[in-house]
Parts: C-alpha cells; structure tokens; sequence
C-alpha cells in the first residue's frame, strides 16, 4: 500500500491498486462519527463513442446512456431497490453523473459495513429488464424537462455550445427524450459491460478506519470476474469472441473517442428569453488542454486571476455592484478534463454585457500594467485557505479526490503546488488564456 | 407560465404547536416524503413514474410540511389523488413498523453526524437558542426513539391541506 502524506493539512491517504485493477483511497479521520464511501467509473456523460479492449470498431450510444445506468444499478433482481436497502440502514445514500465519471455514494453513522455490502452488491449486479428500463425512461424524462425549466441549466448549455462545435459536452448529462426512448437492454450492458470493469474503476473511504482492516473488508465483497481482454466478452455476441488475444496487457484500456475540436469559439453570444426576474448569464472563456503536470498551477493562476479581476473584493466588483448592474457576488469557475478546458463567470446582472465590456477593459488594463502585488498575495491565501476548508468534512474529500483523480490529478498537488505560483507566471497566465476571441457570452432574460 | 413542466406544490398546516409534537412531526414528514422510502416516492415515482423528484420537507419554525412534485401538466389529478391517498394513509395508520424504524434511523444518524461538521454543529446551536428550547444531541436521539406510531397517527390527524398551487403552460 502507497501512503501519500502531506503534511500542510496533516492528512495521510492511502492507496493500493487491487489485483483485479481496482483502485482504492482510504483517509482515516480519528474521533469521527461519519463514515462515508463513494466509488466511481471513468464514465461520464461525454463517453458516448469508444473501442472496447479486445475489438477494432467503435462503438457509438445514444446519448444519456451514463445517467440512465446510474439510474438502473439501484434496481436488484430480488425486486429491491438498493436506494430503500440503504435508507432502511440509516445511510444517506446518492448517485451523481458527471461529465467525466459516474459516482455512488453513501454516508453513515453506524451499519457501515452491512452498507458497504449494499454498495458493492448493486454496483457488481446489474438487473435490467425491457419493463423496467420503459418504467425509468418516464421518471428520466420528467428530469429532462425539470432542467429545461432550469434557467441556470439553459444559460450554462448555451455557453457551452458558443464554445465548442463537436465536443459532446455540448450534450445534454442526462440525454434528451428522443436518446433516452433508443436505450435498451442491450445496449445497457454493452455499456455496464466496459465501463464498470474494476480496472475502470476506484473507490474512496473516509472516516475512522484502520486502512489494512477495509482493504480486506473490500476484496471479500468483490466478486471474481475475468481479467484483461478476457473481462469485455460479456460486450460481444457468442460469435464475435476473440480467438486470438492480441492484447497481452493485463487491464487494457477503453479507447474513447472524441471529434476533434477546434481552438477557436463558435460564436461570441446568444440571448435566450425565459421567465426570470433579472437576466442571468455566463461569461465563457475557452482554453486549451494543459498537460497533466502543468495544469493545476494553470487551474490556480487561473482561480487567482478571476478573483483578481473580478472576485467580491475587486474594484470592479464594486463599481458595478455600486452602480447596480450587478446585485450579488459571481460564481468563478475554471472547469476542465482531458478533453476541454474554459473558465465561466456566471451571475445575474440588468445589463450582461456591460459586465462583460468591463471585464475585458480591466484585463486589458492589467494585461499593459501586470496585477498588482498585495491584490496577488491577498487573494492567494484567500483561495489556499478555500482549499483548506475541504478537508472540514469527510464527504468534501472523498468526493474531491474521486473527480481530481478521474482527471489524473492528487489533489494534495493543489496544496503544494501554491508556492510555485508566481506573479509572474499569473500575468503570463493572464496574457495567454483572458482573450477577447476566445470569451463568449450567454444571457438568458425575461419577456 | 411558459415552462415544460408542471410544478405541483401543496402546503399542508401541523395544528399542534406543542414542543413535544415536533419529534412526531419530523418522523411523520420522514415517512411522508422525506427519504427514498418514503410514501411520496414510493408510489409518485416508483409505482407510477410520474415525476423524477416527488418530496416532502419539514419547516419547523413555521408549523408546515411542504410537498412538492415535478410532473406532465396532464398527469395533475392522478397525481394529486395519488398524494391524497397518502396523507389519508398516514391519517389511518397504514405504514409499517419498518417505516418507523427507518425514519428514525435516517434522522438518528444526521444528529450523530452534526458534531464532526463545525458548521452543522453551530447552526444547531443557533437554532437551539431561537426556539428557547436548549436540548442536548443524546437527549433529541432519545426523544426521536422514544416517539411512538400512535404519536404519529396522532399528529397526521391534526395535519390538514392549507393550499394546493399548480404552476403550469395551461
């Protein structure tokens, strides 16, 4: 087992990578009455075109296919429901799909261990049925129109779409209703089959815990399955099996496949009309795809900058909360994968685009004069301490060192890598990424 | 209004200001609709498919549990009987043991959970002091275990329908 400890928040992580490809993280937290555990595929909403290990054509899904498995894994032959099972034990339990992995989670106080069973039976026993999957194509539907009268999610997928031209971003995380109505059995466990192999997969574990104890509590609850090409015949029909295995590599890779995407925006704004008080919009910002060992400086210069510019203690900030054209603080984001990468600035505001023209004045102005030191330093150890912060609750762990290391990242990276920051790699920062071709704006107002 | 779909809110009225009556009403709200067990979910979503979210929550400054539904503006009266059904069921007792136990379970372990989270755990305190009504965590764990099913028979039949509101495109 690989012990990670850093020693800025005295946290130590434990990692060991299961024979059957599996990777688990535990983080003991002593004196904790929580326990939480969460496990994850690298499976998300964009991978919806791959090769499964062991065949040479690709393989393409309607779209919303990672949500409706997350959906339907709750489902359990003997007719329960794995949501009710872990409720009747006290576990708050959940489920969430992002764009870049699916997770299932549960937080407890006591009956961790009959919950841990839970999680790891419906999670390796997948139970689909033509009735039951018609059954949840009603219930997904009505969460598609829930977010079509989200004006928050119709202002994000538009700026979405103004940035990129063939990303699958650009769909919809759940899928629409005319994906969802083409899902069916087959194409359910094709997916299941690939994604939610173990070497696909991680599970994390927090709260008071010896790690060696759940380690082995873990692989009893593990099912033997087959390993390498061998564990994606299950995605073949009888005939299609390999004879010949090429592939020599004990947990081969899924290859996804992406169009794809050029650098540049597809268009600089869009208004949509829908019934809000008060306009709201984002301000999208597409960049380029950093490599794994330059981009968490490039995450924190970047976090840096937006609060610089235009974060709630900037001058900016208060010159348009002062004149009223905005009311409250904006939401600043910098949100990446392997694949795309952009910052979005979201807030309400009676004039968007008078927010955007000062936003591009001042990075104009700072890009001339660079960023000011004591704006710099203040606003560094006002995001180190953001990050501190996570490491208050179990579940705020868990759940960041699942999706950073679905990027590739540890995300004790973040807290050593503040030193590295300078102010003058922030201004480089800011002259390569705040460009006004590149930033796009969403609005969506009332009639 | 101009949306896809229909928005289904009820405000129900708890006509029992006693102290006491909050813990009956938290594990009422509980198997109501609160939890993924619950009544409300069971039979709105699972049962009938008419809605991805269909839950209840507890405002117990204000004496008021809140339902409310995502649904197909056409699906308003089935849904709305369906919800009926429920609250009568509650009135008359037709909820297991096990929904009981569960709900006491699931609130049990959120109080656990407040003191490893200083923000939780401030919050309670505050909360505590507004309703001048200091109770210790071991003491609101006993009280929930301690509140009966007649205790909940009892305070479903002081709760009654306040308003009904369906925002929809109609």
């Amino acid at each position: 087992m690989q012990i990670i400890e850093n020693l800025k928040v005295k946290e130590k992580l434990y990692v060991e990578k299961l024979e059957n490809g599996m990777t688990v993280m535990i983080i003991p937290r002593n004196n904790m009455q929580k326990k939480y555990a969460i496990i994850s595929t690298k499976y998300g909403s964009v991978d919806n075109e791959f090769i499964i290990p062991g065949e040479k054509k690709s393989f393409k899904s309607p779209s919303g296919v990672a949500h409706f498995l997350e959906h339907k894994l709750f489902e359990q032959e003997n007719g329960t429901n794995s949501l009710d099972v872990l409720s009747s034990l006290g576990a708050n339990a959940n489920a969430y799909t992002a764009n870049d992995h699916t997770a299932y989670l549960f937080e407890c106080t006591d009956n961790f261990y009959e919950s841990l069973d839970e999680l790891f039976d419906y999670i390796q026993h997948p139970y689909f049925t033509d009735k039951n999957i018609e059954k949840e194509k009603g219930i997904i539907a009505q969460e598609i129109m829930m977010y079509e009268d989200y004006p928050e999610w119709v202002v994000y997928i538009n700026a979405i779409k103004n940035m990129y031209k063939n990303h699958p971003i650009r769909l919809d995380t759940v899928g629409t209703v005319k994906s969802i109505s083409k899902i069916n059995k087959e194409i359910l466990y094709k997916c299941y089959n690939t994604f939610y192999n173990p070497s696909n997969m991680i599970i994390c574990i927090a709260g008071d815990f010896e790690p060696e104890k759940i380690i082995k509590e873990i692989k009893k609850r593990i099912i033997n399955k087959p390993v390498g090409v061998d564990a994606y015949a299950d995605t073949k029909k009888e005939t299609q099996k390999p004879k010949n295995i090429e592939v020599h590599c004990m947990h081969p890779q899924i290859q996804r496949i992406y169009t794809e995407e050029p650098t540049n925006i597809v268009k600089k704004s869009t208004e949509t009309t829908m019934q809000v008080s008060l306009p709201i919009f984002i301000i999208g910002i597409k960049d380029k795809i950093e490599n794994k060992e330059n981009i968490i400086k490039r995450h924190l210069a970047i976090e840096l900058l937006l609060n610089i510019l235009i974060g709630k203690s900037s001058k900016l900030y208060k010159k348009l909360y002062d004149t009223e054209t905005i009311k409250s603080e904006l939401y600043l984001e910098y949100e990446f994968s392997d694949t795309y990468a952009h910052i979005m600035i979201t807030g309400q505001s009676k004039e968007p685009k008078k927010v955007l023209k000062e936003l591009e004045d001042i990075i104009k102005k700072y890009k001339e004069e660079d960023i000011n030191e004591n704006d710099f330093e203040r606003i560094k150890k006002m995001i180190y301490g953001s990050y501190i912060k996570q490491y208050n609750s179990i579940s705020e762990i868990s759940n960041m060192f699942i999706s950073d290391y679905c990027k590739g990242i540890n995300s004790f990276d973040y807290l050593e890598n503040f030193d590295k920051i300078t102010i003058d790699f922030t201004n480089k920062i800011l002259k390569e990424v705040f460009n006004k071709d590149k930033t796009t704006i969403s609005i969506v107002k009332g009639k | 209004m101009d949306i896809v779909q229909g928005k289904l809110i009820i405000g129900l009225d708890i006509n029992n200001y006693e102290t006491e009556a909050k813990f009956a009403a938290t594990i009422y709200n509980s198997i109501l609709g609160e939890s993924p067990t619950s009544k409300l979910f069971q039979n709105v979503r699972e049962k009938e498919s008419l809605a991805y979210s269909a839950r209840s929550n507890y405002v117990r400054q204000k004496n008021n549990i809140y339902i409310r539904c995502g649904i197909e503006p056409e699906n308003y009266e089935k849904t709305l009987k369906i919800i009926k059904e429920q609250i009568e069921d509650m009135k008359q007792g037709l909820f297991k043991e096990e929904d009981l136990n569960n709900a006491k379970k699931s609130i049990i372990s959120e109080i656990k959970g407040i003191e490893d989270e200083q923000n939780l755990e401030i919050t309670y305190y505050i909360y505590q002091e507004l309703s001048e009504n200091q109770i210790k965590f071991e003491e609101y764990i006993e009280k929930i275990n301690d509140v009966t099913k007649e205790q909940v028979i009892e305070i479903a039949n002081k709760i009654k329908i306040n308003t009904i509101y369906f925002l929809s495109n109609i």
